[in-house]
């Protein structure tokens, strides 16, 4: 009996393990936290040009409402957790944690007092002083009762990341006294090397790397059919390789990390504290790892995702997750290669000569087809080992539909390739053994025709070339059955936020406008709960998604497309509909020219009205294969005016 | 004549493949009719500052052109999201001040000439504008069509006419004494005023607030030129020193030449 027992611990402990791991998705459990019960429900939609006419300046509600909105907070998970029994049991103090799926590096407070860390900072931590230093540092802004510098409204981008960064931007007096109240607070509790706590500066400059930075793997693109020679790489190195020295672009943090360079020491001497279980703040950095590729794919910063996720399947293996993000973050190449209306910015740290760069310098020194063939062949592999998964499948799909309609990428011309290989091999005799990096291949110009080389297998196979040709000119089939959902943010009268407003815009009463006949469509109500919350996290993802990747111009397929149909068991498409009023109505001196003539369109929506400018978002996520097909992105300059609301609506349904 | 088949195939094809296509007026509309109400106050012509007489209790006092007015219906259709096409009927009235002296020379002898002043007061000149002018409207994308912000030009024939009635007037031949005005009396022009042609260009920014299904209200500014041909010759004119008419026509074409007016109307969705 006792075998037995003991058998079952072990084995209990063992899936445990297992699952406080990498296997473990970062989700929220528990009870909903009070913040978001206050907020409306809705969903914030980044946007490249700020669409806020609501104050001159934009304070700190403003931003938090944007990070409560967002759904990007997550709560009971392992991480919030960890911070808040760190704090309670090693800091005294009561304060919650949560987490926030970002990769910037920054802590951040709320009125009420709860902290929020972000996943960005947990991915590169080193020891636990750094968190409870930063977590230290938060707890002296609450205490003191510090506001973050106001920010004029023409910031810029309005996306998750910019929030967080007003957020956490104080006067660098400020800083420097707040960095030291929670140093001396840290240094009391006499449990740390104060050279860790000093790394929490090294951890906050660490903001624009990848998590780790070894050396990039030459053969990192060879498998059986895919040989990329060692020259390419060689090629894109420089002799002074010219590293990415975060001290050059964050000077202010460098000044602040000044003030205890005393105690910066010799490598040597670190040694590691950690006073809750060590294995745990592994485990929750490989969450957060696993957090930081699936932003990096979101963020469409594939290239860096490709390097990060490299590491992990090192560390851990292979598996569905990992080739799931492997396939977004291939497609999101593929759909910047095909899809020209966005032009990526390239920050400092892609064009330095670090590790994590090598694979953005050799994408970006290749041609479109080059890149294009590559795209194939890695999916190719990818879903030839996960047939059943519907995700890779989708993607797989979807990339042949692009291909075969994409200008610049010509099947044909791989056939010349393939003759010429035969005869290559046939000359070297080694057909069986595949290429790999070993192979002397001194007559062949693989420098810059390297991709012509690497889908002999594809173009031979005629059941490839006929699916292949059957996506050209192909359409996506209607369905008639649509369920609605629908999310609003505030809406605004001359007098303030205006409650009586927000539930006249139910999709009951929006639809009751529209002249459907055509169409069945059935309307989902949303409770407010964990399971809910979770769902409209991945909607959330979905639009940040639409956002870094195209601006919302083009149709993509949604890292979560399948979850969310899967999750809401709905049978036809499912549309969503976001409409946020993002104005509150003020007369400005400006208006008075209204009395020339020249603003009068401007001023009587103003004063009769309760103002104008909306934003409008609807997209759908069919039921058949869970892909996101259209994204509607409108901003009106109308108010929230149910008729109006109601032609979007229709229209984004006709438009399917 | 070649040019013109292909332009007129490319144009219904055109039409044609988008009419297809189109469910994108509001609620799936596609026509729609607008009646609009507009006025100005001519402070741009310079009218405003001019002196403008009208009939008060037999007597003609002074006042101001306080508003340019008129009213216009228009018919359009949706080819797309943004852009719809129509034709536009309008009428504008407005009022012509004129001269108020006028000096008589006499001679004497044959060296040595004599003026004589005459101060005069008229009730201004009615004239009314119609206008035809096929109308090009945008929808940028901060609005749709029947809501929110649209942009609107317009291109046309003006016509120009003067109201062909007694107009009345006072005489004061005494240069110091303001109140020796003679009593009111009426002037026939006997003047057939003709047609004066012009070209017409608008452009136009309009805000919309639906109101129900169909009803939509209206708002916005129009920016108007009007540029009025030169007659080959003026009618001849009896009393030329009084009242010329080529005078009228240059005033008349100054007033005209640009004016920034507000609307306000209803447009019908069917």
């Amino acid at each position: 009996m006792s075998i037995l027992y003991r058998f079952i611990v072990v084995l209990t402990i063992f899936f445990w393990t297992l699952n406080c791991g990498s296997q473990v998705e970062l989700v929220s459990t528990g009870e909903v936290p009070w913040f978001f019960k206050e907020t409306p429900k809705g969903i914030f939609v980044p946007s490249e040009k700020e669409w806020v006419y609501k104050k001159n300046k934009l304070d700190k509600d403003y931003f938090f409402n944007n990070i409560y909105t967002s759904n990007m907070v997550v709560f009971g998970d392992p991480c919030s957790i960890y911070a808040t029994e760190l704090l309670k049991s090693v800091g005294g103090k009561s304060n919650n944690v949560y987490l926030i799926r970002s990769n910037s590096i920054a802590t951040i407070s709320n009125s009420e007092g709860d902290i929020f860390i972000t996943t960005g900072l947990i991915s590169k931590l080193e020891n636990e002083a750094q968190l409870l230093f930063l977590l230290f540092r938060e707890c002296a802004i609450i205490d003191k009762k510090i506001l973050p510098l106001k920010v004029s409204k023409s910031f810029g981008v309005n996306t998750l990341d910019q929030s967080i960064k007003f957020l956490s931007t104080y006067d660098f007096e400020l800083n420097i006294e707040i960095d030291r109240m929670a140093w001396e607070q840290v240094r009391q509790l006499n449990k740390y090397t104060l050279y860790e706590v000093y790394t929490a500066f090294d951890l906050l400059l660490r903001e624009k790397l990848p998590f780790q930075e070894p050396n990039f793997e030459w053969n990192y693109f060879n498998s059986e059919w895919c040989y990329i020679p060692e020259m390419e790489f060689v090629r894109l190195t420089d002799h002074v390789p010219n590293k990415f020295n975060p001290d050059l672009f964050s000077p202010e943090l460098v000044k602040r990390r000044n003030q205890y360079k005393d105690w910066k020491r010799p490598i040597d001497s670190i040694s590691i504290t950690s006073h809750l279980n060590a294995s745990r703040l592994n485990d929750i950095r490989d969450l957060c790892r696993f957090e930081s590729v699936m932003l990096r794919a979101t963020e469409a910063q594939f290239e860096l995702g490709l390097f990060e996720l490299n590491l992990l399947e090192k560390q851990f293996g292979k598996s569905i997750r990992t080739e799931k993000l492997k396939t977004t973050l291939w497609y999101g190449i593929l759909v910047e290669a095909t899809n020209t209306v966005k032009k990526r910015e390239y920050s400092a740290y892609d064009r330095s000569d670090s590790e994590g760069t090598m694979i953005t310098k050799f994408l970006v020194s290749k041609s479109k087809s080059a890149k294009l063939a590559l795209v194939l062949r890695q999916i190719h592999d990818i879903y030839g080992n996960n047939k059943e998964e519907p995700f890779i499948e989708n993607i797989y799909n979807e990339m042949l539909r692009l291909l075969a309609n994409s200008k610049d990428f010509d099947i044909n011309i791989f056939n010349k390739s393939v003759t010429f290989l035969k005869d290559y091999r046939s000359s070297l005799s080694f057909q069986n053994e595949g290429i790999n990096g070993n192979v002397e291949r001194k007559n062949i110009d693989t420098l810059r025709n390297f991709h012509l080389f690497i889908l002999p297998d594809l173009v031979s196979d005629s059941s490839f070339l006929k699916n292949f040709y059957s996506y050209v000119n192909f359409s996506v089939a209607k369905s008639d059955t649509i369920n609605l959902k629908h999310f609003y943010l505030e809406e605004y009268n001359r007098k303030g936020l205006n409650v009586n407003r927000m539930e006249e815009f139910n999709v009951q009463n929006l639809i009751a406008n529209i002249p459907i006949s055509d169409l069945n469509h059935s309307i989902e109500s949303i409770q407010w709960n964990v399971f809910e919350y979770n769902s409209l996290y991945k909607l959330s993802n979905s639009i940040k998604q639409g956002y870094h990747w195209n601006r919302y111009s083009n149709s993509i397929i949604s890292v979560f497309g399948n979850s969310v149909i899967e999750m809401d068991k709905a049978a036809g498409t499912q549309l969503i509909l976001i409409n946020k009023h993002v104005y509150q109505p003020r007369i400005r001196g400006i208006h008075f020219l209204a009395f020339t003539g020249v603003m009068l369109p401007y001023l009587i929506p103003e004063y009769f009205m309760s103002g104008h400018k909306t934003e409008f978002v609807a997209f759908y996520i069919s039921s058949e294969n869970g892909m996101m097909y259209t994204m509607d992105y409108q901003t009106n300059s109308i108010s929230s005016n149910k008729t109006a609301l109601s032609n979007s609506i229709y229209q984004s349904i006709l438009s399917r | 004549m070649r040019h013109f088949k292909l332009l007129f195939f490319v144009t219904c094809m055109l039409f044609n493949v988008q009419q297809v296509f189109c469910q994108n007026g509001f609620l799936a509309k596609k026509n729609y009719v607008e009646i609009i109400g507009f006025g100005n106050i001519p402070l741009l012509s310079g009218a405003f500052t001019e002196d403008y007489y009208r009939i008060k209790k037999e007597n003609l006092v002074k006042d101001r052109d306080w508003l340019d007015y008129g009213a216009s219906l228009s018919y359009s259709r949706v080819f797309s999201t943004k852009i719809s096409l129509g034709l536009t009927l309008s009428a504008k009235k407005y009022d012509l001040s004129l001269p108020s002296s006028f000096v008589s020379t006499y001679y004497i002898n044959s060296q040595t000439p004599s003026t004589d002043s005459t101060q005069i007061r008229w009730s201004s000149l009615n004239v009314t504008n119609y206008v035809v002018a096929p109308r090009f409207q945008y929808v940028p994308n901060i609005g749709q069509h029947g809501a929110g912000i649209a942009y609107e030009f317009l291109m046309g024939i003006n016509f120009s006419q003067i109201v062909n009635k007694s107009y009345a007037y006072q005489i004061n031949e005494s240069n110091t004494d303001e109140d020796s005005w003679t009593e009111i009396d009426y002037y026939n022009t006997n003047l057939e005023w003709g047609k004066r042609y012009g070209l017409f260009i608008q452009a136009g920014i309009k805000y919309r607030i639906p109101l129900t299904r169909q009803f939509i209200l209206s708002m916005g500014l129009n920016y108007t030129s009007t540029f009025l041909f030169r007659p080959r010759n003026f009618e001849s004119n009896y009393d030329s020193d009084l009242f010329n008419s080529s005078d009228v026509f240059f005033q008349q074409q100054r007033e005209n030449l640009f004016s920034i007016s507000g609307n306000f109307g209803v447009t019908y969705f069917f």
